[in-house]
């Protein structure tokens, strides 16, 4: 007697019983076989997927280790052309028409190796593997830390700068490069593409989320470009026209990152007004930390 | 310390960041040795008795620089070791520096004027 390990419609095995009594198998038999079948295919279908699951998670990984392995070799040659252009330019008594070629040089490798460490960052997030330590991190001194770094370069471009913080912790169990590589983003993104004005960040508790808000009156983006701002190199198109250096790729990675420790990213924007991130972090609570 | 100045040691497969490094130094009344491979680098060590040591991190092999901090660690736990990295100071293998036993990383390209601040500061 055999009978099909079926389920949603694919027959994922066959079951055979054999008789080596004298006893010839009845109706009933048949009966409880199939219900056996049944529950052989359902499982035998999930333990594929399963399998499916983790060969693609398998992939995904080796994936981001060739793409560590091509950026690492990417980079060193720009490293060390970019070492021997700051020697060049160091020395002293040169025609002044090198200098500037050798100025220029140096500015377009350090776009190229801003470039390959973004396409590295992103590999590294898309890999799923944390970038760093998982632990609980106060998002007050975190953002603080970014935001005393990001001071300076705002001073230097004559912006006005501000924090603003309604609770003195808010902890996040989160990855510790992640969230740095977040917050450099949104707070640096904020000063790179704000030319007069200012750029205001907001921590604040809403509900069981963490929230930090980054606002500023910079070029904005423009509604149609909205939509697809999170793709990977996708630039806004008054970004690409704006001679700002970037790769479209950092955000990419923030966003994944945000999602996968059950965060949200929110966008609000208008061309030439300017824009505010939302980071909505879930808050780890104080009856988990106890 | 030879003749009255700093020697330090710098162990990079890239001849360009090794001679970087070597003109750098020069320049700056540091004297250089230079080696190419960690295996190099500790023969090297062991000759010299350098003021300070400067490690790439990936080498011939992937944790070359690791394997090399921690052999000099075993016997020495007070010559600064700086590991030069290419893949992003958060980013390489999740390796816990201060249990490794080095004084910093340095992103490569290597910033003159951070890297001679950071001599001047363990060197005094």
């Amino acid at each position: 007697m055999c009978t099909p390990a079926m389920f949603k419609g694919k027959i994922m095995g066959v079951i055979q019983v054999l008789n080596g009594k004298d006893r010839s198998f009845q109706e009933s038999d048949l009966n409880v076989l199939k219900n056996i079948s049944h529950m052989v295919g359902y499982a035998l279908y999930h333990a594929k997927i399963y399998d499916d699951l983790a060969t693609m998670k398998k992939l995904e990984m080796e994936k981001a280790r060739f793409m560590q392995i091509m950026v690492h070799e990417l980079k060193s040659p720009v490293a060390a052309s970019k070492m021997m252009t700051d020697i060049l330019k160091n020395y002293k008594n040169k025609p002044e028409k090198m200098v500037s070629l050798t100025g220029r040089i140096a500015d377009r490798l350090d776009q190229m190796s801003q470039l390959i460490k973004d396409i590295l960052e992103l590999a590294s997030v898309k890999s799923g593997v944390p970038l760093g330590d998982v632990s609980e991190l106060n998002m007050v001194a975190e953002t603080q830390e970014h935001y005393e770094v990001c001071c300076d370069q705002a001073k230097q471009k004559g912006l006005e700068m501000s924090m603003e913080v309604a609770e003195k912790e808010l902890f996040v169990r989160f990855d510790s490069q992640g969230l740095s590589l977040v917050l450099s983003n949104i707070i640096g993104n904020a000063v790179k593409y704000t030319r007069e004005g200012s750029v205001k960040i907001k921590l604040s508790r809403q509900d069981e989320w963490a929230v930090i808000e980054v606002s500023d009156t910079g070029i904005g983006i423009p509604e149609a470009d909205i939509p697809k701002l999170f793709g990977e190199f996708y630039r806004a198109s008054n970004a690409r026209k704006s001679n700002i250096p970037g790769s479209g790729v950092g955000l990419a990675g923030v966003k994944n990152i945000i999602e996968r420790f059950g965060g949200r990213l929110e966008l609000q924007s208008r061309e030439n007004e300017g824009s505010i991130f939302s980071v909505y972090l879930p808050l780890y609570s104080d009856t988990w930390r106890s | 310390m030879q003749d009255g100045k700093y020697v330090v040691l710098c162990i990079d497969d890239d001849a360009d960041i090794r001679e970087c490094l070597q003109i750098i130094l020069e320049e700056n009344d540091y004297i250089p040795v230079l080696a190419e491979s960690a295996e190099e680098g500790y023969r090297v060590y062991e000759e010299t008795k350098p003021d300070l040591i400067i490690v790439d991190m990936m080498m011939e092999l992937a944790d070359a620089g690791t394997d090399f901090t921690k052999k000099v660690r075993e016997h020495n736990k007070n010559i600064p070791i700086y590991m030069l990295s290419s893949v992003g100071a958060g980013l390489s293998m999740n390796i816990d520096y201060n249990e490794i036993g080095l004084t910093g990383i340095l992103q490569k390209p290597i910033d003159n004027d951070l890297l001679l601040s950071l001599l001047t500061a363990s060197l005094k």
